[in-house]
């Protein structure tokens, strides 16, 4: 007996269009979550490849956050596309960025207070900080990025909040 | 039900995500606590710092190539938002769809990668529209390019809107050309369902296989080299559903497909049959055999077998310094095998060469003591003693001479290198007794004996890779020699010690 669900139908031009959309925000949240634009643009491409070869059956009624769902995860777990050589192959890696990054990735990049204070508050909370107010999505889309409930990701908010502010304080006078 | 002073709610509140009626009982609790003001306004600033953070937008091109990495699109379809790819519009060259192209990620060669021969990018505008594919519907129609067809409908679009005009585009001149068809375009990639169904034609009712996720499509396995050519198919019916499995042939496909299994079974195994509708440029073949395999394979191969050289070179460059100067001047291309040590291994029974060191009435076989040692004339040593190993740069420095209870300890003051140096101790008359030390050069002139001393000259000599000491004595004598325990390696060189007595 089979068990196993074949794959949702969904049509492409519904994630290539989802990923043109919201491919600057994912790469900003990835960047701003990770530190490095480099590394962030490889989260993403993991994220959207993640998405594109199991599509979840709830991309068009949930949109972004799915992605930001996927590119989440990929951070989390350090997971590069195309994925990170091992062993000998380290070596041997390619110098070079296959992708090219825009001109303000520099100012993206360059560490302030505030990215600072950001870098060190949790993981956690800092996605949950990123998702709410750089990629502006409400507490029910945060809950889907960050897999939790939108409660939970309400109180992710506020404490990501609170422990900004005050390292933002400290460190800043 | 009054509001708590939390910043849950502060922040919920500052979010829009509080029921209406709470927002307003906050508010009028925010007239009356000036501590949960001061939180708000806090909780505000920290709102506008995360917002204010600088955002990054991507080139088009680099869009493209993220698209094209996970297969969200085709290559073929990739150039088509922002209107680069249009015949008329100047393209914008990426750099990034080059180096895709160039690093072959696990995949084959796309059908948007830059020909190796001519150097064109899929981005160049007449290369680079992804419909540059000459439609062969039927024999008798010329060829015409399908991009031209699809120029119009997406002229002057981009963006994200672009994706469906240009399918639409396919979609127009597939039905200007009935039967044409239009490869690359059929498939997308992974479980993603093709979205405006292309025409069908020929080669996908003849069974061509969906592509699916880690495959390469077949629109990519139609342009091995190694595909033999088919001969056109027929024209297909115009119309109809377009779907990526096969189509149920025909009665006469149907026969025909049997009888070529029948006659030649091993086919099916083989690689695809040329199909046509395919850019079948007979130059283009040979260019692409060797990007079956990776390139990146091969110069990582390359790569290693160079590492693994230069290791091995420098192996051998270190075994060849580290041997004693004779065996080294042994193994060159004129010299001739010698031992180790000429007259430690001489034959002991020849009468001239081999004094007894009792045999001091025979002065005739005592060789010259001047006579510089590794120069192969000397007479074999009697009652030879060998120390050390391998050891080069030490120089003499000095010798001195002590009368000790055991007797006349002789001692050469080693400097300046590594290692224990072979010391060979041998008697080359009954009153003379040589100490060679290979890997040692001889430094300056020893100093004399003091008056008295068994010793009554030593006479220094050698090469720069061997110093050779003659010590010229009153009496035959009975010889030890070592080297002092704890000085290898240390802080003063090494001390050879000759204890006569």
């Amino acid at each position: 007996m089979n068990t196993v669900l074949a794959p949702p139908e969904i049509a492409a031009s519904t994630l290539e269009a989802l990923v043109r959309q919201h491919v600057d925000t994912l790469v900003t949240y990835a960047t701003h979550l990770v530190g490095d634009p480099q590394e962030a643009i490889d989260y993403v491409a993991a994220g959207v490849h993640q998405a594109r070869r199991f599509p979840p059956s709830s991309l068009e009624r949930e949109g972004a956050a799915v992605l930001f769902r996927a590119v989440t995860r990929a951070c989390r777990q350090r997971q590069r596309f195309p994925p990170e050589p091992r062993g000998l192959a380290k070596l041997f890696r390619k110098p070079v960025p296959l992708l090219s990054l825009g001109a303000d990735v520099a100012s993206a990049a360059r560490v302030n207070t505030v990215k600072r204070a950001l870098m060190a508050t949790a993981v956690d909370r800092r996605a949950a900080l990123l998702l709410r107010d750089l990629a502006g999505l409400d507490y029910r889309g945060v809950g889907i990025a960050l897999e939790c409930s939108p409660e939970t990701a309400a109180r992710l908010v506020a404490a990501a909040r609170r422990e900004f502010g005050g390292i933002y304080r400290d460190i800043s006078f | 039900m009054a509001v708590k002073c939390s910043l849950l709610t502060l922040s919920c509140a500052l979010d829009g995500e509080l029921p209406t009626t709470s927002q307003a009982e906050l508010e009028s609790h925010l007239v009356s606590c000036e501590r949960c003001k001061i939180g708000l306004q806090y909780l505000r600033e920290e709102t506008e710092r995360i917002a204010n953070l600088p955002r990054i937008h991507l080139p088009h091109g680099t869009i493209d190539a993220l698209l094209q990495r996970t297969r969200v699109v085709e290559p073929a379809l990739a150039a088509r938002p922002g209107g680069a790819a249009h015949p008329t519009a100047p393209a914008e060259p990426d750099p990034t769809v080059a180096a895709l192209a160039d690093t072959a990620l696990a995949d084959p060669p796309a059908a948007g990668a830059p020909d190796p021969a001519t150097g064109r990018e899929p981005d160049a505008p007449e290369a680079a529209s992804p419909f540059n594919v000459e439609v062969r519907g039927h024999p008798s129609q010329p060829p015409r390019h399908a991009d031209v067809a699809a120029a119009e409908p997406d002229a002057g679009q981009g963006g994200a809107a672009a994706a469906e005009p240009s399918d639409g585009a396919v979609k127009d001149a597939a039905a200007e050309a009935p039967g044409a068809g239009v490869p690359g375009v059929a498939q997308t990639a992974g479980p993603m369902a093709p979205t405006p169904p292309p025409p069908p034609s020929a080669e996908h009712r003849r069974g061509a296989p969906p592509a699916r996720g880690d495959g390469p499509p077949a629109s990519r396995r139609a342009q091995l080299p190694s595909e033999p050519a088919r001969p056109p198919a027929a024209p297909a019916p115009a119309g109809g559903p377009v779907t990526d499995r096969p189509a149920a042939p025909s009665a006469d496909d149907q026969v025909a497909a049997e009888t070529a299994a029948a006659a030649e079974p091993s086919e099916r195994a083989g690689p695809p049959p040329q199909r046509p509708g395919r850019r079948t440029s007979p130059a283009s073949a040979p260019r692409r055999a060797p990007r079956s395999r990776p390139a990146v394979l091969d110069r990582t191969a390359a790569r290693i077998a160079a590492t693994a050289a230069v290791a091995l070179a420098v192996v051998l460059l270190g075994l060849h310094l580290a041997q004693p100067a004779p065996h080294r001047a042994a193994t060159g291309p004129s010299a001739t095998p010698t031992p180790a040590h000429p007259r430690a291994t001489a034959p002991a029974s020849s009468p001239t060469a081999v004094p007894s060191p009792t045999a001091a009435s025979s002065p005739t076989s005592v060789p010259s003591p001047t006579v510089p040692a590794g120069t192969g004339a000397l007479p074999a040593l009697t009652g030879t003693t060998t120390l050390g190993g391998s050891a080069f740069g030490y120089t003499v420095q000095t010798a001195r001479y002590g009368q000790h209870p055991d007797g006349l300890w002789v001692v050469f003051q080693l400097v300046g290198g590594r290692g224990a140096p072979r010391a060979t101790v041998g008697f080359a008359g009954a009153t003379t007794l040589d100490v060679e030390l290979q890997g040692v050069r001889p430094g300056t002139a020893v100093p004399a004996p003091q008056p008295g001393l068994v010793v009554t000259r030593v006479d220094a000599g050698g090469t720069a890779a061997t110093a050779l000491y003659t010590l010229h004595l009153t009496r035959a004598v009975q010889v030890s020699s070592s080297y002092l325990p704890g000085s290898l390696a240390g802080p003063s060189g090494e001390r050879l010690i000759l204890i006569l007595h």
